[in-house]
């Protein structure tokens, strides 16, 4: 059938007309579509709104909150460090500077101190500032000289300057004003570098006092400077081993030294702990106990009288002379075993492994911390440590 | 040292410090992208060492969601073995990686990471273990875990390598104790509620002794654990941890079980490895074994902890912070025991000198 162009016509533009409108239907319905889902966007934006205001302005605290902390430990940890660092340094260098003699010293704390980090501290210092041994007096006690060889050329006895009762008087007053470590040059240690310098007839000395070390590693102690820190402030060599002692000690003995301390305190269980511990080491191989009868300090030798096999050298100690001659015994044993600090820090630097006994290691982490590492890198004899907490735990507990 | 040397000296040191403070200003900064915004953060996914896990990385997140005041509901941890309840109080939701790789497959792939050398020998998995760099098994992971809490594909992540990153100049000993202390908070860990596969003792002591660089599994630790597990045993029976499970480099010193030494050798899976021995841990009188790994975690479940050790070169850092903290917190007692330095000392534990005869004869 033929249709007429007129109708054909109408039928062409009614099927435009109609597609147009279904295009605007669709753009409408779209667009509808989009305002709705932007509407309901909004509205989920508005309900979350407090929530997310909350968590900005929690977030935008917390930040402000960092910035001060990192600000304070800034100044805590880093400016303060370092102001007492260039503050020590500064003595160091003034000190140095000429030609003037140096005491360094007086050494009147602890042995251990003096072992772990006042000579490795020297070692450095004079390195570090140019000082030549020659200008170096060693101001210390009970018979240290060989300790200082290769660090200061001259050496003066304390006992020789004040009797040993006047030496423990002061050292405990010391302690009472708060002072365990000589942080302070104190009106005493003035004393004795008065009498140190006139028994030398020396007019004009510079003075390199333990304060300095004290001052300048203490931030490390508290855990605010690295270890990388303490060893570039420190010059751990192999100390030269001394003379021998002169005694008459048995072949290839152990030394051994028990001391009270907080790091092995004087308790029945360590006591009878300990007294195996000998017994044992006695049973193998000659033990000669580096026991002194007097002390200087709060420390307290424990006693180990009547054991077969055990040797004292208590009767050849006296003050003036006793940590000299306990370095050589130490220096002539195939081992040395004792209480950790004092000379069990001592003794791998003078080539004899160690075994460092404790039972409590609150104070000493930082100290084995910075010991087994040094010792390691220098070719210091191996030093053990032997906990006896958990020895006894593993054993019976 | 003349004043041109000390000079120098002085600038390399500052060069050296300027390098760790840029390098901890761009974890810092990487950190704050990765906490930024109020999503959840995957955390992880962790895959290196235990004992890193629980000295150092619990107790960072733990300090990160303090610092940044991020809630535990945006916090979604990534990690295996079933160690859920050791961050019970930093995330809301815990994904197990090994619900989405079977363990086979994470070992080897564990073990090309980085090294690009294909193979297993033991220095590459050691230098695998520790999560320096975003590998592609992480990527992996992180998006497994995503998909399956239905996250999307735009989530944070919080990765290991962060931390890895922070605390590296301390244990070379460049960084202090003090960094590593203001960036952690460690605190006591929960025990699991999770069923055992074995009826254990009232009392007991748990013993996980492994090969490895601080007790390297040769005769003189073999006789030395073996004498030591049988002194214990005399006092109360021992569990050991043995897994069996062979999911690293460190393999587990197994020792002849009887009435008194039991094992969970062949009695835990995977996914829940790591939960069945916090569980067995939390439960015993004392924790022995290897210095590291779960050594660290005794104290903190407040079980007196006896970590031993022949060599302890790679622990001086550890230890330092672990004699540090654990007292702080309450922990446990922890007690390490040199073994070298009882030999040394002329002592031995239990029948030592015996059992040595008896290997020696036989």
């Amino acid at each position: 059938m033929k249709i007429p162009n007129v109708t054909r016509a109408a039928i062409n533009l009614a099927g435009v007309r109609l597609r147009r409108v279904e295009r605007q239907w669709r753009a409408a319905e779209t667009a509808l579509g989009r305002m709705g889902r932007q509407a309901r966007r909004q509205q989920e934006r508005l309900v979350r709104a407090p929530e997310l205001v909350r968590t900005r302005v929690q977030q935008g605290c917390a930040a402000v909150e960092r910035s001060r902390k990192r600000v304070v430990r800034f100044g805590d940890h880093v400016v303060s460090p370092y102001r007492v660092e260039r503050g020590v340094k500064r003595v160091l260098a003034s000190e140095a500077a000429g030609s003037r003699p140096i005491i360094v010293g007086p050494w009147t704390s602890e042995v251990g101190y003096e072992a772990l980090y006042w000579l490795p501290f020297l070692a450095w210092a004079a390195d570090h500032y140019g000082v030549r041994p020659e200008r170096l007096i060693a101001l210390s006690r009970g018979g240290t000289d060989a300790w200082y060889a290769g660090i200061a050329n001259r050496y003066v006895e304390i006992f020789d300057l004040v009797d040993p009762a006047e030496f423990a008087r002061q050292g405990a007053a010391r302690r009472e004003r708060g002072d365990q470590k000589q942080m302070t040059l104190s009106e005493f240690d003035h004393e004795l570098i008065r009498r140190a310098t006139a028994r030398l007839g020396v007019r004009d000395a510079a003075v390199w006092h333990p304060g300095l070390m004290y001052q300048l590693f203490r931030a490390f102690w508290y855990g605010d400077r690295s270890l990388d820190f303490l060893v570039r402030h420190t010059d751990f060599r192999r100390l030269r081993r001394p003379a021998a002692s002169g005694l008459s000690l048995p072949d290839g003995y152990v030394a051994v030294k028990f001391y009270t301390g907080p790091a092995l305190p004087d308790s029945e269980a360590n006591r009878a702990l300990l007294l195996g511990l000998v017994r044992k080491v006695a049973a193998r191989t000659p033990v000669v106990m580096l026991d002194t009868a007097w002390s200087v300090d709060e420390h307290r030798d424990y006693d180990f009288d009547g054991i077969p096999g055990v040797t004292t050298i208590r009767p050849s100690l006296d003050p003036r002379t006793n940590l000299g001659l306990q370095t050589q015994v130490i220096a002539g044993a195939r081992r040395f075993i004792g209480t950790c600090g004092g000379l069990a820090w001592l003794a791998p630097l003078l080539g004899v492994d160690t075994t460092a006994v404790y039972e409590d290691d609150r104070y000493l982490t930082t100290h084995l911390y910075a010991a087994k590492y040094a010792y390691r890198r220098t070719d210091a004899a191996r030093l053990t440590t032997l906990n006896v907490k958990a020895l006894r735990a593993v054993e019976r507990f | 040292m003349g004043i041109g040397a000390r000079w120098r000296s002085r600038a390399h040191r500052i060069g050296e410090q300027w390098t760790t403070w840029r390098s901890q200003w761009e974890v810092e900064r990487d950190l704050e992208q990765a906490v930024s915004g109020s999503g959840p953060i995957v955390v992880g996914p962790w895959l290196s060492e235990v004992g890193y896990e629980v000295l150092y990385w619990v107790p960072f997140l733990r300090w990160v969601s303090a610092a940044y005041r991020v809630p535990a509901s945006r916090f979604v941890i990534l990690s295996r073995g079933g160690t859920e309840s050791w961050y019970r109080d930093i995330g809301s939701r815990y994904v197990e990686i090994f619900d989405h790789i079977r363990a086979d497959e994470l070992v080897s792939m564990a073990g090309t990471r980085d090294s690009g050398l294909g193979t297993r020998d033991s220095k590459s998995v050691r230098q695998a273990v520790k999560q320096r760099t975003v590998s592609d098994l992480d990527v992996h992971l992180v998006s497994k875990a995503a998909q399956s809490l239905g996250l999307g594909d735009s989530v944070n992540v919080l990765h290991p390598s962060l931390m890895f990153r922070w605390f590296a100049p301390f244990w070379s000993g460049q960084e202090t104790l003090g960094f590593v202390e203001r960036h952690t908070r460690h605190a006591r860990i929960q025990a699991p509620e999770i069923d055992l596969p074995l009826s254990l003792p009232s009392e007991y002591v748990a013993v996980k002794f492994y090969g490895a660089r601080s007790l390297p599994d040769d005769p003189f630790t073999r006789t030395q654990v073996r004498a030591l597990t049988e002194a214990l045993s005399q006092q109360l029976p021992i569990v050991q941890l043995d897994t069996g499970l062979s999911l690293d480099d460190h393999a587990d010193l197994r020792l002849p079980t009887g009435p008194r030494v039991m094992s969970i050798g062949g009695l835990v899976e995977p996914r829940t490895n790591l939960a069945v021995q916090t569980r067995i841990i939390a439960g015993a009188r004392m924790l022995v074994g290897t210095c590291g790994s779960l050594s660290w975690l005794g104290p903190l479940l407040g079980v007196p902890t006896v970590p031993v050790f022949t060599d302890d070169s790679f622990l001086h850092a550890h230890l330092h912070v672990a004699r540090r903290v654990y007292g702080r917190v309450g922990g446990g007692r922890f007690s390490p025991l040199d073994l070298t330095g009882l030999m040394a000392a002329g002592l031995t534990i239990g029948r030592a000198e015996a059992i040595a005869a008896e290997t020696l004869r036989g």
